[in-house]
């Protein structure tokens, strides 16, 4: 079978300030039918400029994206069968939830009735109360607006969604609601390509990541392969009370292992023996510590591992 | 075309300019108010009707304060108080005595008074009246300037006539008793000399009763019009194009199957709608409330005419408004130059201040500018009841400019809107 979305050494930049600023340096990409994929990455690595392209709002500079065979900033016909959830949801404030759903149903050539029946089938999936029909989105809380903006991108039925930060400045429990919600659709058959820089966002619904960083990717592969793929399983953070000084990292050194620092006075050691912990805490004799804590590698772990920066 | 989608826009449109109370408020109150307005401060009373009574400020300065300069100065005083009705207009004259003439004429120079009379040693002698008038002049008003001075002139003039009369009474009177032969020359002369003068005032206005009052209407409320097309259109159609960049709803309605073009005809079609709505209730204010001139019944040919003229003016606006906001790079930038369109336009057009008012320079402005040809010439056909043919010229060009706008209008929308989603898509 085909991919939905393959992009073949894309290539993007921007002219500003006399001089091309890049977003994007050659980026291969498959996605494959009824996968999550989540584009894994900081604000300005090149998401959202590849969703736009996938969606067909800008053009490539090199490359191809081609979604079910077709260039979607060439093919309109191709647009139909895609849905496009921006990061600032694209909602009229005074318009009701419903009047935005039937809006963009609209211009997607969805008729009336088609559109009221698909809305009466996703509505307990994704959690439209009596409030979607009754008021205005302004009056929304951010959870709301997300659902909304879901369901207005469900509104044409598509195959292939594409959704751009969609758990960005929700609560812990929204966001866990909204994981539900895609999983469903997961189940229901769509295909999702997903910007986020929250890791636990990634792992629990990705069936594969692509991490992104600077324009390129970094690595692509499901969460525990990525993981894998780092080369090492055990983490050790170690909360100091102080910033530690650069002769107690030093000592953290210790072989076949690397240190990260996680931010604040946490300095988490990765390596891959199970007694890792011992052997840190040997190392950290007369140190003043608040606390030390073992635990597997996490994704945060290896992203940092893959381009050098700490995203959380 | 698709054409659910051109009206889903239009639908879309609609809703959120009746839902957006700014826009209600700017849209549909403002050029009410403005209208109220412009008729109660510049549309001349009905003949007929009463008027507020002209107040005149005046001091009185005897040069000295000698017995009967005093006792001339009030009685002066009391003449010229009493209230004055001269054909139709009220006359209030406030006047007191004033000791000192330097500190009248200051008082006249801060504007507390109209005038300052100074009443010499030889005010009444047998040479006659001596008075000396000071009128405040170089304010805004210049007519009641004016008015003043003529007031004043004639009261002392016509106050000196009475005095030499009622010399020259006595002197006949003393002749007749002294002469009776005199009597019969001399009576009819003492009684014509002091009968009441009969001068008629009958006002004659051009036209029927009352039609000039009301083509003014008629012109201010088409101005009124234009004004509301020029913001409504202009500056809201700048508006929107730039906030639905910088918003990024343009990312989401392109990335359906939504083509550009099919957006701008929905646009259009929606702005023509709301300008059309926005300027109803003005034209039933204009014409039905405050009964400005309609020249030609709304059943008659021209009327076609004149809806065509209103329609391209929309159009002409909306264009102008889509290239404004295409070109901008900010919205703060688009409704910077809209503003400068719309004012220049406004001020030189001649549909704020009347072309006739104009300098030649504007007048040759308001000439070429296709917005004042279709302002004036839809004036000239509904309210002054022109032939549609006799400004068949310069509107079929004015026309032929709109239409060539609306097409750089969308050929423009069509090329830039890629480059504008680049450019905000650099984020």
């Amino acid at each position: 079978m085909p991919p939905v979305l393959e992009a073949k050494n894309l290539v993007k930049w921007f002219s500003g300030d006399g001089e091309a600023v890049y977003a994007l340096r050659g980026v291969n990409l498959r996605v494959e039918q009824g996968q999550i994929v989540a584009l894994l990455g900081p604000n300005g690595s090149g998401k959202s400029t590849f969703m736009k392209i996938t969606v067909g709002v800008l053009t490539p500079t090199e490359g191809e994206v081609r979604v079910f065979g077709k260039e979607p900033y060439k093919d309109v016909e191709v647009r139909g069968r895609l849905s496009y959830m921006p990061q600032d949801a694209g909602l009229y404030q005074s318009l009701t939830g419903f009047e935005n759903y039937m809006f963009y149903a609209s211009i997607q050539g969805v008729r009336r009735e088609k559109a009221l029946k698909m809305l009466e089938e996703l509505k307990d999936d994704v959690g439209l109360g009596r409030w979607f029909y009754k008021r205005r989105v302004s009056t929304y809380s951010g959870g709301m607006k997300r659902k909304t903006s879901l369901a207005v991108a469900l509104a044409s039925n598509p195959e292939f969604m594409v959704l751009d930060e969609p758990t960005t400045g929700l609560d812990p429990a929204s966001r866990r609601n909204l994981w539900k919600i895609l999983e469903v659709l997961q189940s229901r058959g769509k295909t999702i390509l997903l910007a986020t820089h929250l890791f636990d966002d990634a792992e629990y619904l990705a069936d594969n990541i692509v991490v992104m960083y600077k324009g390129k990717v970094v690595a692509s592969a499901p969460p525990k392969d990525l993981k894998r793929k780092a080369g090492y399983g055990y983490a050790v953070d170690v909360d100091f009370a102080e910033e530690p000084s650069r002769e107690v990292v030093e000592r953290l050194k210790l072989p076949g292992c690397r240190v990260i620092p996680s931010g604040g006075f946490r300095v988490t050691v990765v390596g891959n023996s199970p007694g890792l912990m011992g052997e840190v805490e040997e190392r950290l004799a007369g140190v003043k510590v608040l606390a030390v804590r073992m635990r597997k590698i996490s994704l945060g772990d290896v992203y940092f591992l893959l381009t050098g920066v700490s995203l959380e | 075309m698709n054409w659910m989608a051109v009206k889903a826009v239009i639908v879309r449109d609609l809703k959120l300019v009746f839902r957006s109370k700014a826009t209600l408020f700017w849209t549909f109150m403002f050029p009410l108010i403005l209208l109220t307005g412009y008729v109660a401060l510049f549309v001349p009373s009905p003949s007929g009707t009463s008027s507020s009574p002209v107040e005149i400020k005046v001091a009185l300065v005897p040069q000295n304060w000698t017995k009967e300069l005093v006792q001339a100065a009030n009685e002066t005083l009391k003449y010229m108080t009493t209230p004055w009705n001269t054909s139709g207009m009220k006359i209030v004259v406030n006047a007191s005595l004033a000791k000192n003439l330097d500190l009248a004429l200051e008082k006249l120079r801060k504007g507390e008074l109209d005038a300052v009379i100074l009443l010499p040693e030889d005010y009444y002698s047998d040479a006659g009246l001596h008075v000396k008038i000071y009128v405040l002049s170089g304010t805004p008003d210049r007519v009641k300037e004016e008015f003043v001075s003529s007031f004043l002139y004639s009261f002392f003039a016509e106050g000196a006539m009475a005095m030499s009369m009622g010399r020259l009474y006595a002197a006949l009177n003393m002749t007749m008793r002294i002469c009776p032969q005199a009597a019969p020359i001399a009576e009819p002369a003492l009684t014509s000399a002091w009968s009441e003068p009969r001068v008629e005032l009958e006002r004659v206005t051009s036209g029927r009763e009352g039609e000039i009052r009301s083509r003014i209407i008629g012109w201010m409320t088409l101005s009124v019009v234009f004004m509301n097309f020029m913001f409504g259109g202009v500056l809201g159609g700048a508006s929107s194009i730039t906030e639905e960049i910088r918003r990024g709803f343009i990312h989401r309605l392109l990335s359906t199957r939504l083509r550009p073009s099919e957006y701008f005809v929905g646009m259009s079609i929606s702005w023509i709608i709301t300008l059309t709505v926005a300027i109803t209730p003005v034209l039933a204010l204009g014409f039905l409330v405050y009964g400005g001139t309609l020249a030609i019944s709304p059943f008659s040919a021209e009327i076609l005419g004149v809806i065509a003229i209103i329609l391209v003016a929309e159009v002409l606006a909306f264009s102008l408004g889509i290239i404004v906001g295409l070109l901008a790079r900010s919205s703060d930038a688009a409704s910077v130059i809209a503003n400068i369109i719309i004012w220049a336009t406004m001020m030189g057009g001649g549909f704020w201040i009347p072309k006739f008012m104009l300098p030649d320079f504007l007048k040759a402005f308001a000439d070429v500018n296709p917005f004042s040809v279709l302002f004036y010439g839809l004036t000239e056909i509904a309210v002054y009841g022109k032939s549609v043919g006799a400004y068949l010229l310069p509107l079929s060009a004015a026309v032929a400019a709109s239409l060539g706008l609306y097409a750089v209008a969308s050929t423009l929308y069509l090329k830039y809107l890629p480059k504008l989603l680049e450019s905000a898509g650099k984020g």
